[in-house]
C-alpha cells in the first residue's frame, strides 16, 4: 500500500495489560462515569 | 409578534428551533422547513449500516414534536431566499415545495423577520463518477436507507466468504475534498468486527481509503492525545489501532472514479491508482443544498450570499489565505450573514473560510483537502447561539447578536465506535478544545488545550456511544427537562 501502512505494520500493540483494562467490566464502568462526566462538563463550557 | 423560519431540522436546525420555542413562547412564530418528515440520529446510521440496529432506532417524526412544542412545521424544501423581500412587501420571504404533508410539489411563499438556514448537506455523489447506491458501484450510510441498503450488502458479501471466497472490503470517502472520515473510519471498524463475529476474519481483507493526510487527522488536523498511557500522537495512536485490528489503510487519497469492482485514486504525484474491491462503503462529498438568493427587484443575488460550494457566507474571513497564514480567527462566531445581521447559518450550512487539515492537491489540481466537520456537538451549539441571539435581539430590538460559538474556541467530544455489543464493543472516546487549532496562542500543543485535548479506547467509550444515542433522541424529541442535556 503506502507510507501509512507501513507505519501501522511498525506501530506498536498495546500492552495485554492495556488490552485486559480496555475489557474489564469494573474498571470500564469507572471509566463510564468519569468520561460521561468530563463530556459534560466539556459541553457545559 | 417576530416570526422566525428554520431551513433544516437536523442537529442545528431542530436545535436552533427547540431552543426558540423554549425562549420565545406563545409571543412569536417559530415555523420549521424540513423536506424529510423524520429526524436522524445520523451517528448510529453505522450501526444500522451493519445491520446491528433497525433503522427505527435512529429515526423518529418530525410532526409530533413541533405539534406538541407550538413549532410550525412545512415538510418542504426551500430553493430561493429573497432576503430584502419582494415586490410586494419587504420582509425577508423564502420560497419552498412541499415534499410532504398531502402537499407534495406545492410552492409557497413564508415570511420571515428572522431566517436561520441550517439546511445542511447535500450528498453529491455527482462528484465522483460511479459513487454511490443510487446508479454507482459503492454503498453508504449517509441516511438511514442507505445504511439498510449497506447492511444488506454487506451480509451479502460475508456470505460469499463463508462460501469460501476471498474478498477486501473498502471503506473510507470517494472524494479527495469529502469531510466525515470518522464515520468512514467507525464503519470501517464495525464491518471489521463482523467479519470476526462471522468467524471468517483470515479471509478478508479490510481497507481504510481516506483524503486524509495522515490517520487520525480527522479533518481536524489531527491531534495530540493524552491518555491513560501518557500523552500520544494521534496519528501513532491510530496506526496502533490498524495494525491491532489488521486493517490495511490508504490515507492521501483523492478517488477519482468508481467502476464495478475498482475504486480508481490518486495521490499528490497524480499517478492513476487502481483499488479492486468486492464491497465498498464510500462516503460522498457535500455541497449547500441547491437554493438561489433574489434581491427585491427579483435580481438573482445568490453569488452575495453564498460561496461557490453552495454554503451560506457568514461573519467568516474569506480572504483567499496559504495555509501558513489561516487564524483562528478567521473562523465565524455568530454566524450572522454579512450586512442581514436577521439571516444566520449553521451547521453544515455555513461556508467556512478554509480548511483545517492541510491540504494537497495533485500536479493536475486534484484537491486533497478534507473539508472542515462541522457536525454533532459543534452544530447542536451553534443552532443555540444563533437561537439565543434571535432571542435577544428580538427583546431588545437590537441588530447585534449577543451569543458565539467560534469552532476555534468550541470543544468538542467525539466517540468512533469500533465495535458494537454490550459486552464487546469498543469505541475510541476523544475530546479536543478547541476544534480549530490555535497555533498563534498554544504553539507548543499542537494548537490545542491538552489538559481538554485526551483519548481512551475502551467498553467504556461504547457504552458512552450507546448513552448518548438514548440521551440525544430524547433531548430532541422535546422530552422533559430535554434541554437540560447539553449539545
Amino acid at each position: 500500500m503506502t507510507d501509512v501502512q507501513a507505519a501501522i505494520d511498525a506501530a506498536p500493540l498495546p500492552t495485554p495489560r492495556e488490552r485486559r483494562r480496555r475489557r474489564n467490566p469494573f474498571i470500564q464502568f469507572g471509566r463510564f462515569v468519569a468520561l460521561g462526566w468530563g463530556m459534560f462538563r466539556l459541553a457545559q463550557h | 409578534m417576530a416570526r422566525i423560519v428554520v431551513l433544516g431540522a437536523g442537529v442545528a436546525g431542530h436545535t436552533a428551533a427547540l431552543t426558540l420555542k423554549r425562549r420565545l413562547g406563545r409571543r412569536h412564530d417559530v415555523v420549521v422547513v424540513s423536506p424529510n418528515s423524520k429526524w436522524n440520529w445520523i451517528p448510529s446510521n453505522i450501526w444500522v449500516g451493519v445491520g446491528r440496529m433497525p433503522a427505527k432506532a435512529v429515526v423518529f417524526p418530525l410532526a409530533p414534536v413541533y405539534r406538541r412544542t407550538g413549532i410550525e412545521f412545512h415538510q418542504a424544501k426551500a430553493f430561493a431566499i429573497r432576503p430584502d423581500g419582494d415586490a410586494e412587501s419587504p420582509q425577508g420571504a423564502v420560497d419552498i415545495e412541499y415534499t410532504g404533508q398531502d402537499r407534495r410539489g406545492e410552492i409557497v411563499r413564508l415570511r420571515y423577520d428572522y431566517l436561520v438556514n441550517a439546511t445542511g448537506p447535500a450528498l453529491n455523489f455527482a462528484a465522483t463518477p460511479g459513487l454511490g447506491p443510487d446508479g454507482g458501484h459503492t454503498v453508504s450510510v449517509c441516511t438511514p436507507s442507505h445504511a439498510v441498503e449497506a447492511a444488506e450488502h454487506l451480509a451479502t458479501a460475508i456470505g460469499r466468504v463463508r462460501d469460501g471466497e476471498r474478498l477486501r472490503f473498502v471503506v473510507g470517502v470517494g472524494h479527495g475534498t469529502c469531510t466525515c472520515e470518522g464515520a468512514a473510519f467507525e464503519y470501517a471498524f464495525n464491518v471489521e468486527q463482523e467479519l470476526e463475529r462471522a468467524g471468517v476474519r483470515d479471509r478478508a481483507e479490510v481497507v481504510y481509503l481516506s483524503n486524509e493526510p495522515e490517520l487520525g487527522d480527522f479533518g481536524v488536523g489531527g491531534m495530540q492525545f493524552g491518555t491513560p498511557a501518557g500523552p500520544v500522537d494521534g496519528a501513532d495512536w491510530m496506526a496502533s489501532m490498524f495494525r491491532e485490528r489488521g486493517i490495511k489503510a490508504v490515507t492521501r487519497a483523492a478517488v477519482t472514479a468508481v467502476d464495478p469492482g475498482v475504486i480508481h485514486y490518486v495521490h499528490e504525484d497524480g499517478a492513476p491508482r487502481e483499488l479492486a474491491f468486492d464491497f465498498a462503503m464510500l462516503l460522498p462529498p457535500f455541497r449547500g443544498v441547491p437554493m438561489r438568493a433574489y434581491d427585491r427587484e427579483g435580481a438573482e443575488i445568490t453569488a452575495e450570499l453564498f460561496a461557490p460550494s453552495g454554503f451560506m457566507k457568514v461573519d467568516a474571513d474569506y480572504t483567499p489565505k496559504t495555509p501558513q497564514e489561516w487564524s483562528a480567527d478567521d473562523w465565524p462566531s455568530t454566524y450572522q450573514v454579512p450586512g442581514r445581521p436577521n439571516h444566520f447559518a449553521v451547521g453544515i450550512a455555513f461556508a467556512p473560510p478554509h480548511a483545517i487539515s492541510m491540504p494537497l492537491q495533485t500536479p493536475d489540481g486534484v484537491a486533497i483537502a478534507p473539508a472542515p466537520p462541522r457536525t454533532g456537538m459543534p452544530s447542536g451549539a451553534m443552532g443555540k447561539a444563533a437561537a439565543l441571539s434571535i432571542a435577544d435581539m428580538i427583546a431588545t430590538g437590537s441588530d447585534v447578536a449577543t451569543h458565539r460559538a467560534s469552532m476555534a474556541e468550541l470543544p468538542a467530544a467525539c466517540i468512533a465506535s469500533t465495535g458494537t455489543g454490550f459486552a464487546r464493543g469498543s469505541a475510541v472516546a476523544m475530546t479536543m478544545a478547541p476544534i480549530v487549532p490555535d497555533f498563534a496562542r498554544r504553539p507548543t500543543t499542537h494548537g490545542r488545550d491538552p489538559e481538554h485535548t485526551v483519548g481512551e479506547v475502551g467498553l467504556a467509550a461504547h457504552w458512552l456511544k450507546r448513552m448518548l444515542h438514548t440521551a440525544f433522541l430524547y433531548k430532541m424529541k422535546a422530552y422533559p427537562l430535554w434541554h437540560l442535556i447539553p449539545e
